[in-house]
């Protein structure tokens, strides 16, 4: 053997000694999720925050944040990754690709982690807890994602009222809106109230007030569905009135959510009804952006003290770790960061010296803030400094109180088209009676039809499941 | 053999398409077994036969998609089909080449934008409040009209969106035929005394007859697809049962539920209708027209 065979051959195994090193000791976990790039600076910023505080615990990860291709969006990308094969350990999944991976088993109980968990138990909110011992896949840590009803404060004074108590205060305080000139350009085109697509959003304050508690309710012994109950009737009947007299935005059902907000910003309407927490910050940013000037906007309790019935048998979204995951331990441990005092920081105030600065030892929110939304959780600890809005912290606080549970399954893959079908009925025909195209007084047909299409089979079904 | 020795070159000049058809066109049919199976991430998929169709087929929701299909797409070939041509048989008269380009620019232009941004258009336009038409019509004191939410317009706003879309790129391939009518035919008809417009029924209409058919042939191969992108992004809860075509309900039903089966068997449906249909105009046309597409 000559000295230059004896040089690569050393070479050779120094590397060889070295990367088996590194490797030895970093462990990489995949991650995907629709609100992170591979490419955004921004994000790669956000998760070296992570990836920083796990390797002062001694869990030594390198983070590859995966960028999908294919499909149009995150909602048909993710399962066409899935079934051409690519693995990943942390997922995050909001459009029900989930319950098809942990039919199948793919996806990890979460349970024994959770229950080790020093630092989930205080971050979860009870609406999670309560999700997560029925379904241990989604891990999410977030207030209940309901809708309230936003206005602005200086329509209401103008209006002469005080915040609305009962539905009558409601219609009272729309009516008002609709009626008067508040934007002040003098005309009368503004609304009581715009939604977006359908009724969904402000369903969740007026369904209640309707006695409408949950999906499947329980009469003579058997259960039958929401969208054929009386109380469904009077909310249409609701609804009705509010489009008959100009208060209702006629074009509520063609309007995307921006064409929505559009009209809330711009004076157009009177109240929206918009998500809870963080996302009023959004709103209260871009009020104030339209308007040119600090604008309050407020969040009003429903009307029946409680919101409509929220599904707790699964979280809708959230982040998984699959159960073919080599990396189990640290990918948990990942996620389980951002639900501790330090991680909570970061997912409430964002990226310091572009969402916050520190001065003398406090935080001080930039002007940047608003945009800012957490990349995880939205844990339920305290916040460091003041980030939320009032119409944000009311938001939360009626959302914690009021919440109620649901007690509505997931349909068979051989009644998604029945669902689908009644689903649809109840849409058009709610439009129909809204609209008065179609008189109240045909509501009866309107149930004969919704049964034929699709409903009697999953009302037969839900009575079969349904103790 | 012999043929491919002679026009080697040529052949190899097509070879490149001739192997990308074959992997992104004909490959993938392969897998359109899926619809037979169930799906399964990691394993083997689980053979079940006519499941998929099954679910599909006894649904009555499934007929009512198919009926709006077949209305929306015989609605659409009846007014599109024309149009083209007429626009192709017009711009031809424009003597002056530069006005002729301008024009053809202008129409070209539409075919470019997405639909989101020409349904963001027409939701405008026909809205009831303060849209262009709705205006129009309250001046001359009628009540405005909700058309995208009025099951009797809806059909008829695909259709007229349809034509503003793609009326001007169609007529490219009939400009293109025109421009390939031996001109010593014209001159002929010239000195014969015949007007323009008997130039244009007599001469120009007749020589463009096989790529009109050819393109009805292959436009009805699409009959079953109605346009995805258009009428999702012009759909509500009030015009679904209007407007719900088996793309978009596949989509709803099948693919966002992640039951990818059922969404291939509801495409296969429609692929093996679209096919029939081809075949079928293909032969009705040779024996009545003597031509077709082969």
């Amino acid at each position: 053997m000559n000295i230059k065979t004896l040089i690569k051959l050393f070479v050779f195994i120094y590397i060889l000694l070295f990367s088996s090193i590194t490797f030895s000791k970093e462990v990489v976990v995949r991650i995907v999720s629709k609100d992170l790039s591979a490419d955004n600076e921004l994000h790669q910023q956000y998760m070296s925050i992570g990836v920083e505080a796990l390797k002062k615990q001694g869990i030594d990860i390198k983070l590859e944040v995966v960028e999908l291709t294919g499909g149009q969006s995150y909602k048909e990308k993710l399962p066409l990754a899935i079934m051409g094969g690519d693995q990943f350990d942390i997922i995050y999944d909001q459009y029900g690709y989930d319950k098809v991976m942990a039919d199948q088993g793919l996806l990890l109980d979460l349970t024994p982690y959770i229950e080790k968990s020093e630092y989930f138990a205080n971050a979860m909110y009870g609406l999670n807890k309560e999700r997560i011992k029925n379904y241990p896949y989604l891990l999410r840590a977030h207030p209940p994602r309901v809708r309230i009803a936003t206005v602005r404060a200086d329509y209401l004074e103008k209006a002469g009222m005080g915040e609305p108590q009962n539905l009558d205060d409601y219609y009272k305080m729309l009516k008002a809106f609709s009626e008067s000139d508040f934007d002040g350009n003098g005309a009368n085109d503004t609304f009581g109230l715009t939604m977006t697509g359908d009724t969904s959003r402000c369903d969740w304050i007026f369904d209640p007030a309707f006695g409408i508690t949950t999906t499947w309710n329980k009469n003579a012994g058997s259960y039958s569905h929401k969208f054929v109950s009386s109380g469904m009737k009077d909310k249409l009947e609701f609804y009705n009135k509010l489009y008959s007299e100009g208060i209702l935005d006629p074009e509520y059902i063609t309007d995307k959510w921006d064409t929505m907000e559009d009209k809330y910003y711009s004076g157009k309407a009177g109240m929206i009804c918009g998500n809870v927490g963080i996302t009023m910050n959004i709103y209260q940013g871009k009020m104030n952006n339209v308007q040119g000037s600090d604008t309050p906007i407020i969040s009003l309790k429903p009307p029946a003290d409680a919101f409509g019935a929220i599904d707790a048998s699964k979280e809708p979204r959230g982040y998984m770790i699959s159960a073919l995951s080599e990396v189990q331990d640290e990918a948990f441990a990942f996620l389980e960061y951002w639900v501790t005092p330090e991680g909570n920081i970061t997912e409430k105030l964002g990226l310091e010296g572009m969402h916050y600065n520190m001065k003398d030892g406090a935080y001080v929110l930039t002007d940047l803030h608003p945009t800012f939304e957490s990349r995880f959780f939205y844990p339920k600890l305290e916040d460091p400094v003041k980030v939320l809005v009032l119409a944000a912290a009311q938001s939360l606080d009626y959302a914690d109180k009021m919440v109620t549970f649901d007690n509505m399954f997931a349909y068979p893959e051989e009644l998604q088209p029945q669902a689908d079908n009644a689903n649809n009925t109840y849409q058009e025909y709610s439009y129909k009676f809204i609209t008065g195209e179609m008189p109240l007084s045909d509501f009866d047909k309107y149930v004969e039809l919704w049964l034929n299409n699709g409903g009697q089979a999953i009302t037969d079904y839900a009575n079969s499941i349904l103790k | 053999m012999k043929l491919i020795k002679k026009h080697f070159l040529l052949y190899l000049f097509i070879l490149p398409t001739l192997i990308f058809l074959f992997i992104f066109h004909y490959l993938p049919i392969y897998e359109s077994k899926l619809a037979f199976q169930k799906y399964r991430i990691i394993g083997p998929n689980e053979w079940v036969g006519f499941r998929y169709f099954n679910i599909l087929f006894n649904n009555s929701a499934f007929y009512n998609v198919l009926w709006n299909t077949v209305i929306i797409s015989t609605m659409k070939i009846a007014f599109t089909f024309p149009i083209p041509i007429i626009l192709a048989l017009t711009l031809n008269e424009v003597r002056k080449l530069s006005h002729r380009r301008f024009f053809q620019s202008i129409l070209y232009i539409p075919h470019f934008l997405s639909w989101v941004i020409i349904s963001g258009i027409f939701i405008s336009m026909l809205s009831i409040n303060n849209g262009a038409v709705n205006n129009i019509i309250q001046l001359m004191g009628n009540e405005p009209i909700n058309f995208l939410t009025n099951a009797n317009y809806v059909r008829w706003i695909l259709v007229i969106s349809e034509i503003w879309r793609s009326a001007g790129w169609d007529s490219v391939l009939y400009i293109a035929a025109i421009y390939s009518i031996n001109q010593e035919l014209y001159d002929s008809a010239k000195i014969d005394g015949a007007s323009r417009w008997q130039q244009v029924i007599f001469i120009t209409l007749p020589m463009i007859v096989p790529m009109m058919i050819t393109v009805f042939i292959l436009n009805l191969g699409f009959f079953l697809s109605a346009g995805f992108d258009q009428v999702f992004n012009l759909m509500n809860a009030a015009t679904l049962s209007r407007i719900d075509i088996i793309d978009t309900y596949v989509y709803r039903v099948g693919l966002l539920q992640g039951n990818f089966s059922l969404s291939i068997a509801g495409g296969l449906f429609k692929g093996f209708f679209g096919f029939i249909l081809i075949l079928s105009t293909h032969f009705l046309a040779k024996k009545y027209t003597g031509r077709g597409l082969w």
